[in-house]
């Protein structure tokens, strides 16, 4: 990966499968999606450049469809013929192959260029007409191709003399076998060979046969005999005839080829240019692609160190929800500060708002569209996510020593721009040192450039003075009874019985509030035996 | 009638023909359709499935196995073959289809000449082929085939399949008619009809991998291929089982291990196709008198036998003795000699 992000976050916040929604149509533009990279702080204008591409062209596809059909399927054709033309740019002759490949790419530069002209993308591609004639000096606006006989009056010459020497060849050979039929009363079979039975009355004829200038020999055995016509001196001078105008035709074809590759490598720079482009339009459009999909719009960016989403949605997150026909409730998040502490109940959405955040963010700098209502934000330099991997453990580490060490590298990014989510703070140890870490971490990024979003059950955090902290609303409006009914009257339990309680909104907390008690709700929403959290409320 | 009659008579628009070994004049037969189309100014479209490897000469690397194209020919071969082709060819349309000799490609001979034939690998690949020459104008599309597992796609993909046999498999014509026969009765083996079994048998196949069918699901037992496996599946077999699914090839010892399951007999062997079949005779005929029944999912409509009683080794028969004898075994399927018919 990169320093931007490391491979970690960019699977838990789900980036990774967004980018493998993308889908450019031809190698060009997935070449462009290889070379990816996010805009940096500093580059603002050119990611302000690159989204409204994109989000042109995802009008395109909405408004346009037509048009966007006929672009997508006019790329979905073209090849990469770079190799061909840094070939050409060597010296060596193109094989017919690869001029059909790059005739073909002039014809679909027409095409795109006749699509583009309607739209008002700055990126366009450059039809190149004078080598459009060149491979296709007969003007039939064919796409295929084929060394012509206009392309030389030497090659056409050759072509007329091989096709009589073949015609006297067929003359020759037809004598021949009339000679041989006549004299010996036997056929010559479309092996080439002339079968003759054995018996008392053919042991003159055969070796007659034997005897013949004609005929040679090949093999016989039990039951025949068989020959072959022994070639005239005629015939074997007219198929070396043959043979030699074959060498000429491709002697002649070679020099029509090497000269039509190097009437090409007089336009590298331009097919080169023109490759690039249709990879960017390719990629664009992928992008837009993506946009359509998840209802994207175009994130603004802003100067002041602050990420303001509105609406936002993770939506892979949402499509798992939606498949268990459940709602997605889209989140209103508004970063201003540098740390944020969101706390609140269990199962309220916490970590996939974390996610949600560094998804939209991660997205946008790559110059994608954003799955929410509004967003403004501003550039990042890095995007660091610590929670949940099950690849710690695999390298010797506990929950605890993999947290301490991920923040420990992000600490020494501190002064960076960089946005820090934290799942669950210092969890994974004895509470009293874990608040003391965690206070001491939050200490740590509050005086700093990053913004830094944290979760947590320790209440205790929420004390600390120059901190914003947001709470999940949770289930705070339902009352044990109308859970109780709820769950009678329905029968359901689990994870769909508390996401129709649960809001999942987030609202800022000011000052003293009681912390949240809800997980033995939450616990008993889920179905959990109920005489164990009987118990549990005699422990409280 | 003549062979080409008959391919004209049946209205076939794609044909594929398979040699039971080298030197049975299959190529003799490709030959002779390629000539009797162009007396009949036919469009003909070439192509093969997959390169017959056998006829690469490894040692020297020189020998080619190509094919005289006339002029007006539309091929589907891999690039290497169109570059260095004696013929010379127009460039009509890159498939992408990749294989070791690069991308095929469909193009059409304007200078005739040798070319090398060596077409897509796939059953997919060979029907994109036949209908991109179809759109080229081709009229009839001869697919040249192989009988072996690594490229026996064509017969099921095309509308009429050719075999060709000959003095080359056998010593006595006794033994060539047997081994024939067989080869003719796998080609016809009858398909599955019970949609039910089909939908789930497909998806076995499709996996490439060995399974069985019972209580409306469908299992895969193991990976591996079915030389190994009879024996493993006969222990997950049991009155509920409605069919095993051999996804690759079958063998004969895969066959023999399945002979003594008790309700074998009442249990469908499903396979790919006829092709995809390798048993011996004498295990043929053991089976039918078990009373298995073997189905397969993509049938193959074969339409004539081609026969040379001329082997390499020097083994000849009587051509028109050779003709007549397969000619009364084979009944009702036509059977011709190519070259006699000429004579």
């Amino acid at each position: 990966m990169n320093s931007f992000i490391q491979e970690n976050t960019y699977k838990e916040i789900g980036l990774l499968e967004m980018m493998n929604r993308i889908e450019p149509l031809c190698s060009l533009g997935r070449d462009m999606k290889s070379r990816m990279m996010p805009f940096l702080p500093g580059r603002e204008k050119d990611l302000e450049k690159d989204l409204d591409r994109v989000s042109y062209c995802k009008d395109v596809m909405q408004h346009k469809k037509k048009l966007a059909v006929e672009i997508e399927s006019i790329i979905s054709h073209v090849k990469d013929i770079r190799g061909s033309l840094k070939r050409a740019n060597s010296g060596i002759a193109l094989d017919v192959v690869e001029l059909y490949e790059i005739k073909n790419f002039l014809f679909q530069l027409n095409e795109l260029d006749e699509c583009l002209q309607k739209l008002d993308l700055d990126i366009s591609v450059t039809p190149i007409k004078q080598l459009e004639t060149l491979l296709d000096p007969e003007k039939t606006g064919r796409h295929t191709f084929y060394i012509e006989n206009s392309y030389s009056r030497r090659l056409k010459w050759i072509r007329e003399q091989k096709k009589n020497i073949e015609l006297s060849i067929k003359e020759e050979r037809d004598s021949l076998q009339k000679e041989i039929e006549n004299t010996f009363g036997h056929k010559i079979n479309p092996r080439g060979e002339i079968v003759v039975s054995k018996g008392d009355d053919k042991e003159q004829l055969i070796s007659e046969m034997k005897n013949s200038p004609n005929l040679v020999y090949l093999r016989e055995n039990f039951s025949s005999v068989i020959f072959a016509p022994r070639p005239t001196k005629t015939l074997t001078q007219l198929e070396d005839k043959l043979m030699k105008f074959k060498l000429k035709e491709e002697e002649e074809e070679y020099n029509i080829r090497k000269k039509l590759t190097a009437d090409i490598s007089r336009y590298f720079d331009i097919l080169m240019k023109n490759s690039e482009n249709i990879g960017i339009i390719d990629l664009l459009f992928a992008k837009a692609k993506l946009g359509v999909q998840i209802n994207g719009i175009k994130p603004h960016i802003q100067s002041e160190q602050r990420i303001h989403i509105k609406g936002g949605r993770h939506p892979i997150v949402e499509e798992n929800l939606r498949k268990k026909r459940l709602n997605y409730t889209p989140i209103d998040i508004d970063l201003n500060n540098p740390v944020v502490l969101i706390t609140g109940v269990n199962m309220g959405g916490k970590t996939a708002t974390l996610k949600m955040v560094g998804l939209l963010v991660a997205m946008a700098q790559y110059g994608l569209l954003v799955p929410a209502d509004s967003m403004e934000f501003s550039l990042r330099n890095f995007i660091f996510l610590s929670g949940s991997s099950g690849e710690s453990l695999a390298e010797g580490l506990s929950a605890f020593g993999a947290e301490i060490k991920s923040i420990g590298e992000t600490i020494k990014r501190k002064d960076d721009l960089g946005l820090i989510l934290i799942d669950e703070l210092a969890r994974g140890t004895n509470p009293p040192e874990g608040i003391a870490i965690a206070s001491a971490v939050i200490e740590t990024f509050k005086k700093r450039n990053s913004i830094t979003v944290i979760t947590t059950h320790f209440h205790e955090l929420s004390q600390i003075p120059g901190i914003v902290h947001l709470q999940v609303k949770g289930l705070l409006d339902v009352d044990l009874n109308a859970i109780k009914t709820n769950i009678a009257n329905k029968g359901i339990l689990g994870v769909e019985a508390l996401n129709s309680l649960m809001d999942y909104r987030l609202i800022e907390v000011k000052g003293e509030t009681p912390p949240p008690r809800d997980a033995i709700k939450v616990a008993r929403l889920m179905g959990f035996d109920e005489e164990t959290l009987k118990l549990a409320e005699k422990y409280l | 009638m003549t062979l080409f009659e008959l391919v004209v008579e049946k209205k076939v628009k794609s044909l594929s023909i398979i040699g039971m070994a080298k030197n049975v004049g299959k190529t003799v037969t490709l030959n002779y359709l390629i000539e009797q189309s162009t007396k009949r100014n036919m469009v003909l479209g070439l192509t093969s499935a997959g390169r017959d490897g056998e006829k690469i000469d490894a040692v020297f690397g020189t020998h080619k196995p190509a094919i005289w194209v006339p002029e007006g020919t539309l091929l589907a071969t891999a690039r290497k073959c169109v570059i260095t082709s004696d013929a010379r060819i127009e460039i009509l349309y890159n498939t992408d289809i990749s294989t070791p000799l690069g991308e095929i490609i469909i193009g059409r001979a304007r200078e005739s000449g040798d070319i090398e034939l060596a077409g897509p690998a796939t059953s997919t690949g060979i029907k994109q082929v036949i209908e991109t020459m179809k759109d080229f104008g081709g009229e009839l599309i001869i697919i040249d085939g192989a009988l072996d597992r690594a490229s026996s796609a064509a017969p099921t993909v095309t509308d009429a399949t050719i075999l060709s046999t000959g003095a080359a498999i056998g010593y006595s014509i006794e033994s060539i008619i047997d081994k024939t026969k067989l080869r003719v009765e796998l080609f016809s083996l009858k398909e599955l009809k019970q949609s039910k079994i089909r939908q789930l048998a497909a998806k076995i196949v499709q996996e490439n991998k060995l399974g069985i069918v019972a209580n409306d699901r469908f299992k895969i037992i193991e990976q591996g291929d079915a030389l190994l496996s009879g024996k493993e599946i006969s222990a997950v077999i049991d009155e509920n089982t409605e069919a095993i699914v051999i996804g690759g090839a079958v063998t004969d010892r895969f066959m023999m291990d399945l002979i003594n399951i008790p309700y074998i007999d009442k249990i469908y062997i499903v396979v790919k196709d006829g092709v995809k079949v390798f048993f011996e005779d004498s295990t043929y005929k053991q089976l039918k008198r078990r009373g298995i029944k073997i189905r397969v999912l993509d049938p193959i409509n074969l339409l004539a036998l081609t026969v040379n009683p001329y082997s390499p080794t020097g083994y000849n028969f009587d051509p028109v003795e050779f003709l007549d004898k397969i000619r009364s075994a084979m009944y009702p399927l036509p059977v011709y000699d190519v070259v006699l018919e000429r004579l």
